[in-house]
């Protein structure tokens, strides 16, 4: 987003106000979070808590398809070997996860006798998880692809 | 495209994987860098410069 980006015609006080702008998103994302925390601590979600919530909504998943689709999540992936080794810590881990979070989502309904049904909590699990592999394995994808463009000639090329 | 930097590189027989460890950056980085596409701070010039044992007009002065 060329167009949020200072140009002044000075470096330093361009990236002063680059910084400063960071800063109050920043300022802006956390009283957006202590809105949406206030509001799940009272169980009252007024309209100003759901506006916050979608706030930091947009503002997660922007972040998380900019990063991902940019190709700069794995920056050291550019042979096939490596991007091997990759997929597999990356199935790995999301295997990990899912058990976690099953396990939480498990925790939570029988100490707080939730009104979710089993089905409920596994088809959520199940749709976190393939949602989350199938970013991380786009992210991993776009990063393989675009350090194959960049890699020297001279380097192991497998 | 930077031209110095890849000889010096290659002079010295390393890979930008190499160069990338030994200057803490990644290999994306330094390939970026070679292709003209990132413009690398100063300290990350100087770390180059170092490790390939060259000064900074060596490689990045740009002859017209």
């Amino acid at each position: 987003m060329k167009f949020l980006q200072s140009d002044s015609n000075d470096e330093y006080v361009d990236s002063q106000k680059d910084a400063f702008k960071i800063e109050t998103l920043y300022i802006v994302l956390l009283i957006a979070a202590v809105d949406v925390l206030q509001g799940m601590i009272r169980g009252t979600f007024p309209d100003h808590v759901i506006l916050s919530g979608i706030l930091l909504f947009i503002a997660v998943l922007y972040y998380t398809l900019r990063s991902t689709f940019s190709g700069i999540e794995h920056p050291n992936v550019a042979t096939k070997k490596s991007y091997n080794k990759q997929r597999k810590v990356l199935r790995l881990s999301m295997f990990s996860m899912f058990v976690i979070y099953l396990t939480l989502n498990i925790g939570h309904k029988l100490l707080f006798n939730s009104n979710d049904s089993w089905f409920e909590i596994f088809a959520i699990s199940i749709l976190f998880i393939v949602l989350f592999f199938a970013l991380e394995m786009i992210g991993l994808k776009t990063s393989y692809k675009k350090n194959r463009e960049i890699v020297d000639d001279s380097d192991e090329k497998d | 495209m930077n031209i110095q930097l890849k000889m010096a590189r290659l002079e010295r027989n390393i890979t930008q994987q190499q160069l990338a460890q030994k200057v803490g950056a990644s290999r994306q980085t330094i390939g970026l860098i070679e292709k003209g596409e990132f413009n690398p701070s100063l300290n990350l010039c100087i770390a180059i410069a170092k490790t390939l044992e060259k000064t900074l007009d060596d490689l990045f002065w740009e002859d017209d």
